[in-house]
């Protein structure tokens, strides 16, 4: 049992190693799971096989039970014999189903010794072998059903028991010239629901640890704690993500969209920044390009499309100038900056308490993930993947501890029809 | 052993040799594509990124923007002699290139050593245009902090020594992109001319945050 553990322990590290390679190989291009487990499997079988077969003195000899199929061939076997046994594998196949007693592999190994006879495994280890297979079987159909059932709740996200009002209609990925209400209809509610949103997913890692460990993972694990935590001071958690997939920033901004009464706070792991440290981000909206091109007539559109540098998606944005009282999806924040900051500074003024050398107070940058969320959002990035994965994952209650307190903060001030 | 067991577990043992086999070859393979990969961008990096010099230039202080050497979470700046050209052009790619090239330690490396600025122009209404190549989009390190000393070591040197450039956009091979590295949007522009004032700082003594870069428009 040793050595299958052996086994096991080293297909799991092997299962690291080949899913790091395929990836790179392919560029993060397509998302291989499936076809990894797949091969894996076959390994694992292969593997199993071979190891109960080469060790077979580990499990009790033959044990045969009439009655049945067995009984058939044994009668088979017995007609072969009588009739005079001329093949080793007849002869296998007749001792097999005559020598009904249970012997041990030393007991069967000096019965072989003395007689010549021939003892196989006992029906239990066959019976283990076909049960794993199926354990192996439902496992992976699990695993399917799981991912199937994930992805769905991801383009349809569950609707809270709260009065739902101007809920924008975009609930699978909207263009980027699509828009969302801009000051939204709110009854006069309170802070009630935080979405959570781990960072990457699927293929796409995020940063990558020197011990191999990734961004996805950590955040996910963070992401949960975090949920626990404000679960349990009675806010409404909604996760972007609960497994291994990589919705795209437009989907986890869809799933806070169609809320009201709710905030964002997306979770990172970065890759520098002195060890243990955190800091929250608020958007920053950089210039437009629009107001950038209509600022001065000596710089017509065509000039600047002629250099190559302005994409038809940015063409067609400026053309598309939102209707009244609406916002363009990729501007959806920008009602909620202060908002954010407001959040932000509060996180971090308690996070900083217990971790040292993080900021005092938030910082705003253009977080691509952040712009299109229309309500009071913020990200929140540990440094670094470069730390222990133990000391990393230490820091996860009390990041929970102080992000709970923060939004606790943040319910006092939270604004009547926030959001 | 039946034979049928027999047969059973030479064809799994055949397989995994097999497996073994393709999993070393397709290493190989991956290796030499990644070799071939560096070649050519180190061949088409001396082609499109020679030595920059004009004839107006000028060896003079430039204020460069890297990793402060104390605080690992802050830009600071370094004064270091550079010479110039009195082209703001010229002179933007000049200090690009010194900001790629020429980090006081590896630490405080900004931008990565092997991206390259493919081509620098600056429009009429003070637009300057940066186009890098797909290095600087994967090689560097993926996070908000990372991505964000990226562009404003950029902004903030190109605020301090070139002037009459009010805004920055930053390509990807000639494309516009959403994102750095995965978190720092770039379709946007970025302004040059409100990052002006906070990088006039003494050299080195007072580190900036990251954050003192573009203004809410």
């Amino acid at each position: 049992m040793l050595l299958i553990h052996a086994a096991f322990d080293g297909l799991a590290r092997g299962k690291c190693a080949l899913r790091s390679a395929i990836r790179d190989f392919v560029n993060h291009r397509a998302d291989l799971h499936l076809v990894h487990d797949f091969i894996l499997g076959f390994f694992l079988g292969a593997f199993l096989e071979i190891l109960l077969h080469v060790k077979r003195d580990h499990f009790p000899a033959l044990v045969c039970r009439p009655g049945g199929r067995r009984c058939r061939e044994k009668q088979n076997c017995e007609k072969s014999h009588a009739s005079g046994v001329t093949r080793k594998r007849d002869a296998v196949k007749a001792l097999r189903f005559t020598a009904c007693k249970q012997y041990t592999s030393a007991q069967a190994r000096t019965l072989h010794e003395i007689t010549g006879e021939y003892f196989c495994y006992a029906l239990g280890v066959r019976r283990a072998l076909i049960l794993t297979s199926f354990l192996f079987l439902a496992g992976a159909c699990a695993q399917i059903a799981a991912r199937a059932s994930e992805q769905t709740q991801q383009q349809n996200p569950p609707q809270p028991a709260i009065p739902q009002q101007a809920i924008p209609t975009q609930q699978t990925v909207p263009p980027q010239n699509s828009v969302v209400p801009q000051t939204p209809v709110q009854p006069a509610g309170t802070l009630r629901m935080v979405v959570l949103d781990p960072a990457h997913g699927g293929a796409d890692t995020g940063a990558r640890g020197p011990s191999g460990v990734a961004e996805k993972d950590l955040v996910l694990d963070f992401a949960r704690g975090v949920g626990d935590a404000l679960r349990a001071q009675g806010f409404q958690v909604v996760m972007t993500r609960h497994g291994d997939t990589d919705p795209s920033s437009d989907d986890r901004a869809a799933i806070v969209n169609a809320q009201t009464n709710a905030i964002f706070i997306s979770l990172h792991v970065g890759s520098t920044g002195p060890a243990g440290t955190v800091r929250t981000y608020t958007y920053l909206f950089p210039s437009a390009p629009s107001t950038a091109a209509a600022s001065s007539p000596a710089a017509p559109a065509a000039k600047v499309h002629a250099g190559g540098t302005q994409s038809a998606t940015a063409m067609a944005r400026q053309a598309a100038a939102p209707p009244a009282g609406f916002l363009l999806w990729s501007e959806a924040q920008k009602p909620y900056v202060q908002q954010s900051r407001k959040l932000g500074d509060l996180i971090q003024v308690e996070v900083a308490q217990i971790f040292p050398g993080s900021p005092e107070i938030s910082w705003s940058e253009p977080v691509y993930g952040l712009r299109s969320i229309a309500a009071p959002a913020v990200a929140v990035e540990i440094s670094s993947v470069a730390m222990d994965p133990q000391k990393l994952e230490a820091m996860a209650p009390g990041l929970a501890d102080e992000i709970t307190r923060a939004v606790q903060a943040y319910k006092t001030i939270y604004p009547p029809g926030g959001k | 052993m039946p034979r049928s067991a027999k047969i059973a577990v030479i064809l799994l043992v055949a397989a995994v040799l097999a497996g073994l086999i393709y999993f070393r070859i397709l290493h190989h393979r991956v290796t030499r594509l990644a070799q071939t990969q560096a070649a050519q961008e180190q061949e088409r990096r001396e082609v499109v990124a020679p030595p920059i010099s004009t004839p107006t230039d000028v060896t003079a202080n430039a204020q460069m923007f890297w990793v402060s050497a104390t605080q690992s979470d802050q830009l600071a700046a370094v004064t270091i002699q550079l010479p110039l050209s009195a082209d703001p052009v010229e002179r933007a790619k000049q200090l690009i290139g010194a900001l790629i090239a020429n980090p006081p330690t590896p630490a405080q490396r900004t931008l990565p050593a092997g991206a390259t600025l493919l081509s620098f122009y600056i429009l009429p209404n003070g637009v300057a245009i940066a186009d890098f190549s797909d290095d600087l989009a994967t090689e560097t390190p993926s996070g908000i902090l990372s991505e964000s000393m990226a562009v404003n070591s950029i902004v903030q040197t190109l605020a301090a020594n070139v002037p009459g450039i009010t805004r920055l956009k930053i390509l990807i091979h000639g494309q516009e992109a959403q994102t750095l590295a995965g978190h720092i949007d770039i379709s946007g522009f970025f302004d040059v001319y409100a990052a002006a004032p906070a990088t006039i700082l003494p050299p080195a003594a007072a580190p900036l945050t990251p954050q003192g870069k573009p203004a809410t428009p």
